[in-house]
């Protein structure tokens, strides 16, 4: 009989539940528009922030914020793509993907937006098909260094280093003094992504001469082998004796936590992250990647992270690109800068930065080289590709004994069996 | 009268049958069918040639089917040993009142995602937070067997539960008879019970391989679809998710998909059908 | 004296039975209990020492409130909710129904048909993805609930009907046979017989929910959106992303393992009823 009753309620919740889920969905405003994202750590800034905003100056308008994880992204907006189940507005990949959509009229060319003309037509580029016709209106740019807890380095009389070896100087007073671990950084393999771009990335392209090592390397005109990148690695590899106990599983968030407790003095970062490792009152510092010279040219990474563009099977396409068009202006600029700090709006305009953090990463910038990780453009499409196999290397050779120059040399045997200009001869 | 059977016989089944068919046998038929293809064109062989001497992809599925036969063997030579044991304990007739609940708790791993089983035990044996000094997820040689026992913990309460349905239902007046021939609570289970339900341990063994060999869940839930470290965790089961649906950068690719799941169809086949020539020649329903 | 003796061997060997199974059952629930010590603790108290009770300076509920209050929790349970009772109800109504007609009409065909769902509980479905999301996609049902509903069914449904079979063979025919002298028809006869199986509709409807409250696999494959994301794979992906937020990531964890837990507490008798009642025939 209990069972019987049971049974009964069941039944009564599904009838309930399936007619009103299949009602929410049918009932929606006057124009909807769905933008595609992976930033999901940014969804409450969207949807308390810039939804409002626009909004309110466009009535009639809805917007929804859907982000999908970092890591499925690529896949499922492919998939829904196909499926034609995908938003209107797309967030776009520098490179990689969005070469892919372009190429296969996924997106809707951008020429003649009004406001694009606030941007460079290089800051573009990583959106743009081969013929320089923009896809994506450019957003954002990030970049990759340290922070430093000024505690601690006034406690132990350290400063910010400059060069490889004061690097290494502080590294190993922090070591000495035993009460702290010298630098955080991610080794668990499922963020082994960090050791690249927070890594390989952060310290190399000082030895090979920043975008024009990343060319050579694209074109086969150099090997993975050669002297430059080899510095690169054995640059990276130096950190080694000063990582956290159990480098291979210490997750990105495990460092991030390491940091924020007070337990190690340096963490490896990207300006992404100023809100959760440097809020207001924190006593953090930044700097950038070492030189080996006293007085030499630092370089700085800078990563286009994301642009916008319209889904060429939206029904609403004249309503996205009245949204994209609001995304070149300076209100919008100046609204996401100072929302998500650390994210660097690309177009022209003069734009003022209160997080005295996020400045702090901006002028990383000045008097030094600016230029855009290697590997990015031609090396990434298909499989195996670029990103997989640093990834993994770089993940064997920090947790294991491998040498620089065996990861070099297995970054190389790798290209030459999928990587046709650097197939051997 | 038999075609009045057979008539109603199809209406009741129809339903199940429909489902079934649908959404089981025929993306499994369509598969294989679609593996012989490269964006609609007809390929013959070449996925399967690509997946079996193309110099990564070889090496990835060979690794993969490797770690999937470890993963198997100490999951199944963990489970069913312990879950027998705890079987045995319960029907032993001396927990009496309690035998409910402590049944219920060792089921409460099995209710659980995946998801929450890879976040407690990384919390767990994590070497800066937890109470194991030895990185065993960071280390290729513990990585894989640490995830194995980890799953071990989660679903040892299903073949719990179904030998100890298998136990009770064991008639008690073969027990009785024993007793008074004077056999011991040792004899009794070794010589009597085990070989009783022998065909549901079985069938036990076999679901276990089958599972283990098409599962992915722990391994993608701790470790993503590039299993590290180094590849060592990647299982069949990831590797087939990341050559179908991409990870990362890795866009995928259907077809190559579609040709690395007919390879693990026919492993899987080719391991049962194994199973069942030489140790349980006969299946009948009511063993399961 | 000898009997005395026999009530000491006997009880002393009761003591060891219940000392071995109190030791699983501390392996079983001991790491169940840390994540749930840890979901009543604020952030710096879950780092500062994970085994450790909470007391009144780490005590917080602010994890659950910001894990019901923020992101898509509620979304996304009752997606999971909507596609777990769907399904299920969906994989008894089949089962119920091929079982009754399976033990019912004994013929060659029906023995076949058992055959073919025996060896459907062996199938790895997974394995068919690619042509199921081929499917999903022509048919305009990616990120719907009812794509997952469908493939759920077409899964679990073998092993319900088996079950159900077992269930249904214990069942006499004398009632059927009134039932029919009283001119039910065979449906009729169906529903007069359902009741006396319904321990058998609680294990197949337990053994189906299981898999589905907590699969990932279709999730991350058919319904990646918001709008139809699962409380599995929403909970993946808060610990995929890179959250420095672990006490709401923590009370959303023991917040989606609970309703399981309760069902499987409350109706454990039923569901082993169910299973071994087939086995008993």
């Amino acid at each position: 009989m209990k069972i019987k009753k049971a049974s009964l309620v069941f039944v009564m919740i599904i009838s309930l539940i399936i007619p009103s889920s299949l009602l929410a969905t049918s009932a929606m405003a006057a124009t909807t528009l769905t933008i595609e994202s992976w930033r999901a750590d940014d969804s409450v800034f969207w949807k308390e922030t810039l939804i409002p905003m626009y909004e309110k100056a466009n009535p009639g308008v809805k917007i929804v914020w859907a982000p999908t994880p970092s890591n499925e992204y690529d896949s499922a907006l492919s998939l829904r793509i196909k499926g034609k189940t995908a938003g209107d507005v797309i967030m776009c990949r520098p490179y990689g993907l969005t070469k892919t959509l372009i190429k296969n009229k996924n997106l809707i060319p951008l020429t003649g937006l009004p406001g694009l003309s606030n941007f460079t037509t290089q800051s573009m580029q990583s959106w743009a098909n081969a013929s320089s016709v923009p896809y994506c209106v450019p957003s954002a740019s990030v970049g990759a260094g340290f922070y430093y807890n000024k505690d601690i380095f006034k406690e132990l009389k350290l400063t910010a280093p400059k060069t490889q070896a004061e690097f290494i100087a502080v590294l190993e007073a922090i070591k000495k003094n035993g009460k702290y671990t010298p630098l955080a950084a991610a080794g668990a393999s499922a963020d082994s992504w960090a050791l690249d771009q927070m890594g390989l990335e952060l310290v190399g392209p000082y030895y090979w001469k920043g975008d024009a090592g990343g060319k050579a390397l694209d074109d086969g005109m150099r090997k993975a082998t050669d002297s430059e990148y080899v510095a690169a690695f054995s640059a990276l590899a130096s950190w080694k004796p000063y990582l956290p106990k159990a480098f291979s599983t210490i997750n990105y968030t495990d460092a991030e936590q390491l940091f924020i407790l007070g337990r190690a003095a340096i963490l490896v970062e990207g300006s992404w992250s100023v809100k959760e490792i440097a809020p207001p009152g924190k006593n953090v510092g930044v700097f950038g990647a070492p030189v080996a010279k006293a007085g030499d040219k630092p370089y700085v990474q800078v990563l286009a992270d994301h642009g916008f563009g319209v889904n060429a099977s939206s029904p609403n396409q004249a309503a996205a690109k009245k949204l994209l068009t609001w995304f070149t202006t300076k209100e919008f600029a100046q609204a996401y800068a100072n929302g998500l700090p650390g994210f660097f709006p690309l177009s022209k305009d003069k734009i003022s930065i209160d997080n005295k953090m996020a400045q702090a990463w901006l002028n990383l910038r000045d008097g030094a080289v600016v230029t855009a990780p290697i590997g990015m453009d031609k090396m990434n499409t298909g499989t195996p590709n670029f990103f997989s196999v640093i990834n993994n290397i770089l993940n064997v050779m920090m947790t294991t004994k491998m040498t620089p120059q065996q990861a070099a040399a297995d970054l190389q045997k790798s290209l030459e069996t999928w990587y046709p200009p650097q197939k051997k001869k | 009268m038999t075609r009045k059977r057979h008539r109603q016989l199809v209406l009741f089944t129809f339903p199940a049958l429909a489902f079934f068919l649908i959404f089981a046998v025929f993306p499994l038929i369509g598969t294989i069918y679609i593996s012989f293809f490269q964006e609609n064109v007809f390929v013959g062989l070449k996925n399967f040639n690509f997946l079996f001497t193309d110099e990564n992809a070889s090496k990835r599925l060979f690794f993969a089917f490797l770690h999937n036969c470890e993963f198997f063997l100490i999951a199944a030579s963990v489970q069913l040993p312990l879950a027998l044991c705890m079987a045995a304990l319960l029907t032993s007739g001396r927990v009496r009142r309690m035998t409910g609940f402590y049944r219920t708790l060792l089921f409460i791993p099995s209710t659980l995602s995946v998801v929450i089983v890879g976040f407690i035990w990384r919390l767990i044996i994590s070497p800066l937070w937890g109470i194991v000094e030895y990185p065993l997820l960071g280390e290729k040689a513990t990585a894989l067997p640490t995830i194995t026992l980890m799953s071990v913990w989660q679903y040892l309460g299903i073949p719990l539960v179904f030998l100890y349905s298998a136990l009770l239902s064991i008639p008690s007046n073969i027990i009785e008879a024993a007793r008074v021939d004077g056999a011991s609570d040792f004899r009794i289970f070794f010589g009597i019970k085990i070989p009783l339900i022998a065909p549901q341990i079985g069938i036990i063994t076999i679901l276990t391989f089958i599972w283990t060999f098409n599962g992915f869940d722990i391994i993608y839930a701790l470790n993503g679809g590039m299993p590290g470290p180094d590849y060592s965790t990647d299982v069949l089961g990831t590797l087939f998710y990341r050559t179908f649906f991409g990870w990362g950068a890795d866009q995928g690719n259907q077809n190559l998909g579609a040709a690395t799941a007919t390879v693990i169809f026919f492993i899987i086949l080719l391991g049962t059908a194994a199973y069942f020539a030489t140790v349980q020649r006969r299946l009948k329903v009511s063993q399961l | 004296m000898i009997r005395q003796d026999g009530r000491v061997q006997t009880q002393s060997k009761n003591l060891i039975v219940h000392l071995a199974l109190l030791f699983f059952v501390l392996l079983a629930i001991g790491p169940i209990l840390v994540i749930v010590i840890n979901s009543f603790k604020s952030t710096e108290g879950i780092f500062s020492g994970p085994l450790k009770l909470p007391d009144s300076k780490t005590f917080s509920l602010e994890g659950f409130k910001r894990a019901v209050e923020n992101g898509n929790f509620i979304r996304n349970y009752l997606n999971s909710t909507i596609i777990t009772l769907g399904a299920t109800l969906l994989t008894v109504v089949c089962s119920c129904l091929a079982a009754y007609g399976i033990t019912e009409y004994t013929t060659k065909l029906a023995s076949m048909i058992a055959g073919l769902f025996t060896i459907g509980i062996m199938l790895p479905v997974t394995l068919g993805t690619v042509v199921i999301l081929k499917m999903m996609v022509k048919f305009h049902l990616l990120n719907t609930h009812l794509s997952l509903i469908l493939v759920y069914v077409g899964i679990c449904v073998p092993l319900g009907v088996i079950l159900m079979v077992t269930n249904f063979r214990t069942v006499s025919s004398d009632l059927k046979e009134a039932a029919r002298i009283d001119g039910a028809n065979e449906f009729k006869t169906f529903l007069i017989v359902l009741p006396l199986v319904m321990p058998g509709v609680a294990a197949v409807a337990a053994i189906t929910m299981l898999p589905i409250w907590n699969d990932l696999w279709f999730p991350l494959i058919l319904t990646t959106g918001p709008q139809t994301q699962t409380l599995t794979l929403g909970i993946q992906q808060f610990v995929g992303v890179h959250t420095n937020d672990w006490e709401a990531l923590i009370a959303s964890l023991v917040l989606g393992a609970i309703p399981l837990i309760l069902l499987f507490t409350l109706f454990s008798k039923q569901f082993i009823k169910g299973l071994s009642d087939g086995y008993s025939k």
